[in-house]
């Protein structure tokens, strides 16, 4: 087991170490969009812990995301650009409406789950889209400040693109890390074993209510971080962030990446940002492509990309 | 001394009722046989016992506890551990990890956001036992999914046994079994229940293993307690054998 897992760090130290020096030859659309990764990678791994390791499809983290955007825009437009209270804002307002929207949903069945979370989080769209006076209606919340890192002597401002690339490089690092911990740890393992047989795990004197309720708070705050990281890399935040179609991107992402494995959401998010990015502008019909795409996934390959490299090559990332 | 008891346990369903009022002591120690035709309400028992069902009427109480109503997870960590008729396992993971989840139970470590099951030595050590007990140490790194059905339902009782309850209550533990492996479960039942003084409560349909283990038998008809006794004293009751044993037995 060692062993296998030793072989593991091999391509992350590689990865990280491209991701470290690519500010030095990559344009800034390029930078730009390596960012984007960051973050919609962040996302997807929120979804991530609670769909592959709870067993729990949330049709809803999109409403954390723009949680996330909007705390942040509005903390730094009305309060301060030092990064610090905004982002503390953001978690904590996340994880009061996590707890309560999430202890009205864990409770009911996957099915139910699915749909209720949709609900939930539509509701807060709806708030978003018609509190005007407040986050800007349909218009949403322009010119959002990057931030400015205030550690007392020293002061970075977050403006510069390759300052905040780092910036997004380092929370993605952190949270990653403690991801796996999580995963790896015998929280995870009750985890899955939720996901494998939830009567089950009440009958070995767990609480599964407890911990799905746990994992949905730690998943919405993933996804609030990749939110209000969002918001300041477009410098906007929209009520469709809100929106179900912004739910279902980590489901998709998740989805191209392969379901069970660990490295399976960032892959994904890989694939999905940049097929996006170009095959909008090279057809245009960018949805028709996704969904022929998804088609294929369902039909020949289930488990994602990192699951039939992982299958073929026997590599276990 | 009664480690379990149950007083006029009613269960209905809508319009069918299917406990009628069920009262029984279960001393600490002893080998319970619950035995009855399909529909008995053997199943359902165990169900309002564990707390899987809330009962209509009645009360349960383990070592002078009322724990009637209560959620299975609170039930589970009073001691009261249970298997089910069709295997209840955790399928997509292995072995060890099946097991690893109860032994972590016991020691309220499922919550431990940062630790490795895998580098917790003493608790792969107790894992371990219960392997070698139940016959399975060999597939430690099988995923469960993978196992025969004989030692699926090992498994479900190496669960079951991990987490060191009080009392196991087995629902048809034999139940698909071929001989040999009927054979292998009811020396297990023997032997945990010897070694470790541990109560058990199984329903079963297979007579020579519940005469061959049983130190009490109850017999459950249309959610009734028709005959209790010692196996010998139920073997020669008129009402037993009309109800479910047969002339032939």
């Amino acid at each position: 087991m060692t062993h296998r897992e030793r072989k593991v760090w091999y391509p992350v130290i590689c990865i990280g170490i491209f991701m470290a020096v690519c500010p030095i030859f990559l344009s800034s659309f390029g930078l730009y969009l390596l960012n984007e990764i960051l973050i919609y990678g962040l996302f997807s791994y929120g979804f991530y812990l609670l769909f592959s390791q709870a067993g729990y499809m949330s049709l809803g983290q999109g409403a954390y995301f723009a949680l996330g955007a909007y705390s942040v825009a509005l903390m730094y437009k009305h309060v301060t650009v030092a990064i610090w209270l905004p982002f503390l804002t953001a978690i904590v307002v996340t994880v009061i409406v996590a707890t309560i929207l999430g202890f009205l949903c864990v409770r009911l069945g996957e099915f139910y789950f699915a749909f209720l979370t949709l609900a939930f989080a539509q509701m807060i769209y709806a708030i978003v889209f018609r509190w005007t006076s407040f986050t800007g209606g349909d218009d949403g919340i322009p010119g959002v400040s990057r931030g400015v890192i205030d550690l007392l002597i020293i002061k970075v401002d977050l403006e510069s693109p390759v300052y905040f690339y780092y910036f997004t490089l380092i929370i993605f690092a952190v949270l990653i890390f403690i991801l796996r911990k999580l995963v790896t740890s015998s929280f995870g393992l009750t985890l899955r074993s939720i996901r494998e047989n939830l009567e089950r795990s009440s009958f070995i004197g767990v609480n599964p209510h407890r911990y799905v309720l746990i994992t949905f708070v730690i998943s919405a705050i993933y996804c609030c971080v990749a939110g209000a990281l969002h918001a300041s890399l477009t410098k906007m935040a929209y009520p469709e962030l809100s929106y179900w179609t912004t739910s279902a991107e980590p489901i998709i992402m998740v989805l191209i990446g392969g379901i069970y494995t660990f490295s399976g959401p960032f892959f994904g998010t890989v694939i999905y940002v940049l097929l996006k990015t170009y095959m909008m502008t090279l057809i245009g019909n960018w949805g028709l492509f996704l969904g022929i795409v998804m088609l294929f996934i369902v039909l020949f390959f289930r488990k994602g990309f990192m699951g039939f490299i992982e299958e073929k090559w026997g590599v276990n990332l | 001394m009664t480690i379990l008891k149950t007083h006029g346990i009613k269960k209905h369903f809508t319009k069918f009722a299917a406990l009628k009022g069920i009262s029984m002591e279960v001393k600490q120690g002893e080998i319970r046989a619950i035995i009855g035709p399909n529909g008995a309400g053997k199943t359902t028992f165990f169900n309002v016992i564990t707390g899987k069902l809330k009962p209509t009427e009645g009360a349960v109480y383990f070592e002078e506890k009322d724990i009637t109503g209560k959620p299975p997870h609170k039930i589970t960590s009073y001691g009261i551990g249970r298997t089910f008729q069709i295997i209840n396992i955790f399928p997509g993971l292995t072995t060890i990890e099946n097991i690893m989840l109860s032994v972590l139970n016991k020691h309220g470590e499922n919550m431990a956001f940062f630790a490795r099951p895998q580098n917790r030595n003493n608790m792969k050590e107790e894992c371990f036992k219960v392997m070698r007990q139940i016959g399975l140490e060999e597939n430690a790194d099988t995923l469960a999914t993978n196992l025969s059905h004989g030692d699926k339902k090992k498994l479900d009782i190496g669960i079951g046994l991990a987490r060191g309850p009080k009392i196991l209550l087995l629902d048809e533990p034999t139940a698909g079994l071929n001989p040999q492996e009927n054979q292998s479960i009811v020396h297990l039942i023997k032997e945990v229940a010897a070694r470790e003084n541990l109560t058990i409560v199984l329903i079963e349909h297979d007579m020579d293993a519940v005469f061959s283990i049983s130190d009490y038998i109850s017999v459950f008809q249309q959610g009734t307690v028709i005959a209790e006794g010692k196996p010998d004293e139920v073997k020669n009751n008129k009402l037993v054998i009309d109800a479910y044993l047969g002339e032939d037995f």
